[in-house]
């Protein structure tokens, strides 16, 4: 093996000595190493001015006979290229330094690059080492809290789909979704790319630099660069490298759910009646009494005799974790592959990457496999080409929905298994229970059988390429032409009705017919850019760039969709021939649009100390009537670098302030469809005149032709700043940026029908500041220890809607209206005041009190005050009453709040010492409320006794019965149980005494109430440990490269909301689920 | 030279990119659409958007909320607690409240469009005039004056004020006798058209309502007292009446007249069409579920084999003594015998001839098994042991059928007494249950059959494919005894409710005053002509949705809920704290916002 080895490194030397250039007088010999002392091996060493070049070997050494210069050029990738002097010598010994500079040095902007210290506009960035480190699957999952002013929330506990929005939602309609931009490419998606493709993401967030995408840009702009490209050198020698992990993820902070002893108390309780006299006069602090439904209640075998079963299960310990029952442990690996390597007029990049999940509900499931190939090749010194393609399949299983939602709703009784093992149909049911028919839970089918009824599948197909062709014309005159492609293509498919092998019948006993629906979704869009850039100096110091666009854009997408029942057994969706085709939910559709657009842009600078870029884009588009399709967007923005001026050369401390000022309009039209100016017809509907069906058609929801961009003007100020030669820097952004003539659909009057139609409504404003800094806090041979901070406030603002006065109701009230002055994002609900309790308080001096016959100002007890004035008893949620009327009522006991947080903020650190490394950071949202459709469902409500419940701290009044073994002849209780003192719980006393099942009359208004809730939170995103192994040692394994980490992810979290994940608070029930701790190892490796 | 080749094509490529470019390209197709818009499409022929109007009934023919609820005849039972529209807590954010009176404008607008496109005179104009003039009078009725709108609303316009009701009425009532008098419809349909003969019953309607909302002045509220000015109103209603009436005598049998297999008898005028038979589309859940309403609960179909019903809108105290004994109405109205079904190899209820809708499907009653009996409060003791003793072949309990025993409910206050057979016993257990413990537990009272479809595979979805009737000829009777009464021709409304009285089996009133109801009433609350017509509607027209409409127009609303309802207590209950009666439903909030003519100063009284 030894030999073998040595052989490869002796032939691998000669092929790197062909490189070798003529030999002349003067030979010099040398040794290449980098700071830590490591041999630098295949470092170019090059006679300067000439093409005569060696390179090292294994050793770092060389050998280069100079023809006629001194001078010779050390080159390598990464690191800061050296000139050295070797007049005279015959060896030198030369030490590389890591260019720790040029990933940051030089920033992808619209339609071009340019160097940071030439920038104007806001930008940050975020390069691969960076993303990578936190370890989520998906691109965005790993851009969470690296930039500020980018907030990025998971949104769902399935799958992890992600929201993002820069700077604030600037738009009501349409999604806060940023452009994306793929190596030059729009696109609106990126969560199928690999990681580990990715070399940079660079995000684009003021108005004068996201101008250049004009109509597209208005929620900011993401700039994506994959490997390959620009990334691959010339002349780089051919390189292979993998990195990948593995990872377990465990559910984990699961809510509080009740457990069989809270849950009989629960039940108990809610089988409460008012006593005696109480029956027919109630009171404002009632008795309560327990009535032959006890045996209803507790479940007794038979009526009248037998064991109480929840008493017996309770006793044996016998109940379920339902939840615990439909999770498992997850998994999570990713793996990249790629090559690259170039030559003098030719370069090229190919990867493979594959990523699979599985998720913590049984059957969630995902499978993506990446491809990726680029080349570029100069062809002659006028002419060069080149393509890239990134492709991915991603193919994803779903868990039965419906399945998870019953698993939450089954209480810690309800059994899953019979005594043979085997799953009982209806676990809440007397069969189950072994009751009479009389006393059971419910019929809900058991969500471990209709877990196993349904398949769901979506098979996507997205490829995306580029091929262009440049021309550079004359020095500094170049042309660029680009088509730019992009296909996508999803199947999805979902079965219903496997059968039990055991019985035969079907796995979800509501199902009378098996059913199956497919769908295809085909989109395809393309874009053709022509670009002319110029680029000169004059007299020396003024620098002058211009850039002008001709841009064309298409895009269409054709949908099928086609619903079946009957199908034949186990045949999912590929047999839907044998059942029963469903005319009336299939269709088919087409859509399409276009768009043509302008744009020119200027750079100009003096000495680099003073710079302007102004820009203006004029956008066409096809989804707007005629008349209204063209847009101008134009933006310019003034750089100063103060560190540039002589004056401010001797202050050493000072390594870099420059100062920034922007401004720049941007447009959008995302938040209405293709056709949003056309009434067409829609329908059919069925109607029967006797016998007979007609198909009925109706006219589509009411349009408005007079629709137009929407636009957003955005001041930015900045300032960059270095200090003590880089080891603090940063920058400080503030901004306002205003949105007018909104697209938003607004509600019609409902004379019309109650459709809705958008409109250009209003104006928004985005008001914010944004701070990064990264202080380098321990810097030597050994050590280096960095931290980067980032901190974001955004504060949003509706300040006008047009024509309808200070506010528009959504449908759903509670959220998605619109109140003049607050956020887009609100909650528009009830206050929760508390629980009446009997302690004493002050009578508050309002007409209620009045209206009651109260003395404002005196002293009495909480439920005698609720129910004289509210009606409300001992024990009753009470919800406040803003304007003291003593109605609580529609719209004047509402409050509106913001759901957007205060402030965001993260942390990052990285701390290496010699090959190791520990990395974690910190992600926090703060002031955040939400309302949670988790809070809002049955897990948080009283109005039922058999559904399980979140484990309330509830109150129970003194003197309440709150167990009995069963009731006498006499009607006596046999070892009663009472409440001694009053329990003053958060929550309300469950029983089933008053209104409203004994919530009382504000029930309504207390359940959206209950919903509302603080979501902010402390998260602790990642804590890697890395060890990067010794070059001299990996060169034994002819091995550049290798580093192992470990990596956990998300293992802390500081938050008071109750429900899952703060983060995905307000996802629906469906979507909501467990938050997980990954743990993972994995690899980084270049040959 | 090179240079100048690269350079001439670069600018012909960009010259060529320009100059093709803008105007065409930005032009997208919808194929969708065929590239035809709405109007040129209806423009040719509006017959399909004629139909929408007549399917857009289908949204607002069954509503329990708005038609059934907060009045004397329905309570929930269960565990399912009172809705808003029970306990009079209704806010104008209630969406039921919202989609009822946007579906409602639906039809009015797509009969704007109809009248729009064809025009008004044509023969798809004049039944969608008849839609328009039906949707308003359902607006007058819940509303009160709400935007008499006539256009077809095809813009963003929204400026739409609420017209005064006189105004309403008026125009309706225009409206109506110019389509009766000067038309094509045809005189009769009983497949769903408009008809002269439903115009004339929609005309004594509006006339009745103008009558009573107009003409006649409210008293006090909780003692539904009022005071009658013109009467030309009321006798205009029962001159419409005898016309939609049209010489038909009540010669049918109530039984017959709600058979299942009798849709679109003589005494139908008007219905909301169903026909599971050719559904072009999911057959399963596209009916409506009017037989799923109105009863106690049995269990699941496939466990009991008894329909699913869900403990809503399930008869009150005095629903249980509406009917006095021989009332042959009780048994045509309310299910009393449910049959057994066995049960199939995975354990569920065999479906169809069996079970609840052999009734229907049966070949032989006499002999097939029976499981649950429900007998209304005039059955004795030695009643229900004759029933068993004539059964008694047919009173099996067993465990082959879905439901193993056999329990006879007689349905009496404040005890319901019920018999039961356990499985595999000969005798039968009896015991006393207090009403409300009675009706907390499954297989509690009886359930209404006027609706049943005896086809439905399915019970728990939208599987009844019976026609919604609308107007019928009985009910006309009532409104023409309302409206004689109202006018002082009291001999004339006597004779009405005597013919529908004839028909249930039972002997003539001599007077209204010789009306004496079985249910109880407190002391006082005393017996009024207006309470016999109501009755008697209760009666006739059970669990039809009419009870909440005719309550609100004859300003007993407040003092029947105070005497009879479970849910409301105090007059007080039904007012806001400024004392204003909810006599009307709440415009809904929406509407407020979206609709400039209307601001909150216009809201209803009472919200």
């Amino acid at each position: 093996m030894q030999g073998k080895l040595k052989t490869f490194r002796i032939a691998l030397t000669l092929i790197l000595s062909l490189f070798v250039g003529a030999v002349s007088a003067q030979t010099v010999t040398g040794n290449v190493v980098d700071e830590t002392g490591e041999p630098v091996i295949g470092a170019t060493v090059m006679e300067k001015g000439t093409k005569n070049a060696a390179i090292t070997d294994f050793d770092g050494n060389f050998t280069i006979k100079l023809e006629s210069g001194k001078v010779i050029t050390v080159s390598y990738i990464g690191m800061v290229a050296q000139d050295v002097n070797v007049a005279g010598k015959t060896s030198v010994n030369i030490v590389l330094k890591e260019d720790a500079t040029t990933l940051q040095d030089v920033v992808v902007v619209g339609y071009g690059t340019m160097k940071k210290q030439d920038l104007t506009g806001s930008v940050s960035s975020v390069n691969t080492e960076q993303l990578n480190a936190k370890g989520a699957p998906s691109v965005l999952g790993n851009l969470q809290g690296s930039n500020p002013g980018v907030n990025i929330t998971q949104s769902s506990g399935r799958g992890g789909s992600y929201n993002i929005e820069i700077r604030g939602k600037s738009s009501i309609n349409s999604s806060t979704t940023p452009l994306y931009v793929v190596d030059g490419v729009m696109c609106d998606d990126i969560d199928w790319l690999n990681p580990q493709d990715i070399d940079r993401i660079d995000i684009l967030k003021d108005a004068s630099s996201t101008a250049i995408y004009g109509s597209r840009a208005t929620a900011g702009v993401v700039m994506v660069t994959t490997k390959g490209g620009t990334t691959v050198k010339r002349d780089q020698q051919a390189t292979i490298s993998y990195d990948g992990y593995y990872g377990w993820s465990k559910k984990v902070r699961m809510p509080d759910f009740m457990d069989g002893q809270s849950f009989y108390n629960y039940r108990f309780m809610k089988f409460l009646s008012y006593a005696g006299q109480y029956a027919t006069t109630p009171a404002a602090n009632p008795v309560y009494q327990i009535s032959s439904v006890l045996e209803q209640a507790l479940l007794r075998e038979n009526v009248g005799s037998g064991n109480f079963k929840m008493k017996e299960m309770l006793a044996s310990g016998n109940t379920y974790d339902w939840p615990d029952l439909v999770t498992q442990n997850g998994s999570q690996q990713n793996h990249y592959l790629a090559v690259s390597g170039g030559s003098e007029s030719i370069n090229y990049h190919f990867g493979v990457g594959y990523n699979g999940e599985k998720g913590i509900y049984k059957g969630d499931k995902q499978d993506r496999i990446n491809f990726k190939g680029s080349v570029d090749a100069k062809i002659n010194k006028v002419v060069s080409a080149g393509f890239s393609v990134n492709g991915a399949r991603t193919k994803k299983e779903y868990a039965n929905d419906a399945a998870i939602q019953y698993a939450y709703r089954m209480n810690p009784y309800m059994t899953p298994y019979n005594a043979e093992g085997i799953l009982n149909e209806k676990p809440g049911n007397y069969q189950a229970l072994g009751t009479t028919s009389s006393y059971q839970f419910s019929d809900q089918a058991n969500p471990l059988l209709v877990m196993q009824s349904t398949t769901e599948q979506r098979e996507t197909w997205r490829v995306l390429g580029n091929f262009y062709v440049k021309f550079d014309i004359i020095k500094g005159l170049d042309f660029k032409t680009t088509f730019s492609p992009s296909y996508t293509n999803y199947r999805d498919g979902y079965f219903e009705g496997y059968r039990n092998p055991d019985t035969g019948n079907f796995y979800d006993a509501s199902l009378t017919t098996t059913g199956a629906e497919l769908t295809h979704n085909r989109g395809f869009s393309w874009t053709w850019d022509n670009i002319i850039n110029y680029n000169t100096t004059i007299a020396e110091n003024h620098n002058l760039g211009v850039m002008a666009l001709f841009s064309t854009q298409a895009s269409n997408t054709e949908k099928t969709y086609w619903a079946a029942t009957d199908v034949m057994d186990n045949t999912d969706w590929w047999n839907m021939g044998t059942g029963t085709y469903n005319a009336d939910d299939s269709y088919t559709s087409y859509t399409e649009n276009s768009m043509v657009s302008y744009a020119l842009r200027l750079n100009y600078s003096w000495k680099s100390r003073y710079l302007l870029t102004a820009t203006v884009r004029r956008d066409g588009s096809s989804k707007f009537a005629k008349g209204n399709r063209w847009g101008t967007f134009p933006s310019v923005a003034l750089a100063w670098r103060i560190t540039e001026e002589p004056f401010m050369q001797k202050a050493s401390w000072l390594s870099n302030l420059k100062l920034r000022l922007s401004y720049g309009v941007t447009g959008n039209n995302d938040g209405i469809g293709n056709f949003a100016t056309q009434q067409t017809v829609s329908g059919p509907v069925f109607y029967p005149f006797g016998a007979d069906y007609s198909n009925g058609f109706y006219p589509s929801s009411i349009v408005n032709k007079d629709l137009k961009w929407e636009t957003s003007t955005e001041y930015n100020g900045g300032i960059d700043f270095g200090f003590l030669g880089g080891r603090i820097s940063g920058s400080i952004d503030v901004y306002q940026k205003t949105s007018k003539d909104l697209l938003y659909s607004v509600a019609l009057p409902l004379e019309s029908g109650g459709g809705t139609m958008t409109t250009n409504i209003g104006s928004v404003r985005n008001t914010g500041v944004e701070v990064a800094l990264t202080t380098v806090n321990i810097e030597s041979k050994d050590w280096h220890w960095e931290t980067t901070f980032t901190f974001a406030h955004n504060k949003n603002k509706v300040r006008e809607i047009n024509g309808t006065g200070n506010q528009v109701l959504s449908s759903g009230i509670t959220t998605g209206s619109l109140f003049i002055g607050s956020s887009v994002n609100n909650t528009y609900a009830y206050e929760w005041g508390g629980i009446v309790t009997d302690r004493d308080m002050i009578v508050p001096d309002n007409l209620a009190a009045k209206n009651a016959g109260l003395i404002p100002g005196s002293t009495m007890k909480e439920y005698d005050y609720f129910y004289k004035v509210y009606g409300l008893t001992e024990g009753q949620p009470w919800i406040v009453d803003q304007n003291g009327d003593g109605n609580i009522k529609s719209e004047d006991d509402r409050v509106i709040q913001s759901m957007d947080p205060k402030w965001t903020g993260s942390l990052t650190s990285n701390l290496s010492w010699k090959g190791w490394d520990f990395s974690f950071s910190l992600y926090a949202k703060v002031g955040y409320k939400v309302y949670s459709n988790f809070l809002t469902s049955d897990i948080l409500g009283l109005n039922d006794r058999g559904r399980q419940k979140l484990a309330m701290d509830w109150y129970v009044p003194a003197g309440t019965i709150i167990d009995a073994d069963g009731i006498n002849e006499d009607g006596t209780y046999i070892n009663p149980k009472y409440q001694e003192n009053t329990h003053y719980g958060n929550y309300p006393f469950p029983n089933n005494g008053g209104s409203n099942s004994g919530v009382g009359l504000h029930a309504d208004f207390w359940n959206i109430a209950k919903g509302i809730s603080n979501a902010s939170f402390l998260k602790v995103k990642n804590i890697t440990l890395g060890y990067t192994f010794k070059k001299n040692f990996l060169n034994h394994f002819g091995c550049k490269h290798l580093r192992l980490y470990f990596t956990v992810t998300n293992p802390f979290v500081i938050t008071k909301y109750k429900g899952f994940d703060p983060e995905w608070a307000n996802a629906s029930v469906k979507q909501d689920g467990p938050s997980t701790i990954n743990y993972q190892v994995g690899a980084s490796i270049k040959f | 030279m090179k240079k100048n080749i690269y350079l001439s094509v670069i600018a012909a490529l960009f010259a060529g990119v320009t100059l093709t470019s803008c105007s065409d390209f930005l032009e997208a197709e919808n194929k969708t659409a065929g590239g035809q818009t709405a109007d040129d499409y209806f423009g040719k022929d509006a017959s399909s958007l004629l139909t929408s109007a007549y399917e857009s009934l289908k949204a607002t023919a069954y509503n329990p909320d708005m038609y059934s609820r907060g009045t004397d005849l329905y309570i929930h039972t269960r565990g399912k607690v009172a809705t808003v529209f029970d306990s009079y807590t209704l806010t104008p954010e209630d969406n039921t409240v919202r989609s009822y009176y946007a579906n409602v404008y639906k039809t009015i607008n797509y009969a704007n469009g109809v009248i729009s496109y064809a025009g008004e005179d044509t023969a798809f104009g004049q039944e969608a005039r008849f839609l328009r003039a039906y949707g308003y009078y359902l607006l007058t009725q819940q509303f009160g004056s709400v935007p008499y709108v006539t256009t077809y609303i095809n813009s963003a316009e929204t400026n739409y004020p609420r017209t005064p009701l006189n105004e309403i009425y008026t125009a309706l009532i225009e409206e109506l006798t110019s389509l009766y008098n000067n038309s094509s419809l045809a005189a009769q349909s009983h497949t769903g058209r408009a008809s002269k003969q439903a115009v004339a019953a929609l005309l004594a309607k509006v006339y009745l309502a103008a009558g009573w909302d107009i003409d006649t002045k409210l008293g006090d509220a909780a003692q539904g007292t009022y005071n009658v000015g013109s009467t030309s109103n009321f006798t205009q209603a029962a001159s419409w009446a005898e016309k939609a009436i049209n010489g038909v005598n009540l010669s049918m049998t109530f039984a017959d007249k709600w058979s299942p297999y009798n849709e679109g008898n003589a005494e139908e005028i008007f219905s909301i069409q169903y026909e599971r038979t050719g559904y072009p589309g999911d057959v399963t859940n596209s009916g409506h579920s009017m037989q799923n309403g109105f009863g106690g609960y049995y269990g699941s179909y496939d466990a009991s084999g008894i329909k699913n019903v869900g403990s809503e809108d399930q008869q009150s105290q005095k629903s249980m003594y509406l009917f006095e004994p021989n009332d042959n109405r009780y048994e045509a109205t309310y299910m009393m015998i449910m049959y057994a079904a066995t049960k199939n190899a995975s354990g569920k209820a065999n479906w169809g001839d069996q079970g609840y809708y052999a009734y229907y499907n049966a070949k032989d009653l006499s002999t097939f098994p029976i499981t649950r009996v429900y007998l209304p409060y005039y059955y004795t003791e030695a009643d229900v042991n004759k029933f068993i003793e004539d059964h008694k072949h047919q009173l099996i309990a067993d465990s082959k059928y879905a439901n193993d025993n056999v329990i006879i409910s007689l349905l009496t206050l404040p005890n319901v007494t019920t018999w039961t057979l356990a499985s595999g016993s000969s005798t039968f257990q009896k015991k006393t249950v207090q009403i409300s413990d009675y009706n907390n537990q499954v297989d509690n009272g009886a359930c209404v059959k006027k609706f049943d479809d005896p086809n439905s595979d399915y019970t728990n979805q939208s599987n009844d494919y019976r026609d919604i009737v609308v107007f019928h000829v009985s009910d006309m009777y009532l409104v023409a005894a309302e409206a004689y009464l109202m006018a002082g021709q009291t001999a004339q409304a006597l004779e009405k409710i005597n013919a529908v009285r004839a028909r249930a089996g039972l002997s003539p009133l001599a007077s209204f005053s010789a009306y004496l109801p079985e249910y109880s009433t407190s002391t006082n609350f005393q017996i009024r002509d207006i309470d016999l017509v109501l009755d008697e509607r209760a009666r006739e027209l059970y669990a039809e949705g009419h009870r909440w409409i005719d309550l609100r127009r004859t300003k007993q609303l407040v003092r029947y809920n105070v005497e009879f309802s479970e849910y409301v207590t105090s007059a007080s209950q039904m007012a806001n704290n400024a004392g204003e009666y909810k006599w009307l439903r709440p415009i809904p909030a929406n509407e407020i916002s979206a609709n400039t003519g209307i601001t909150s100063a216009d809201q209803n009284p009472g919200y």
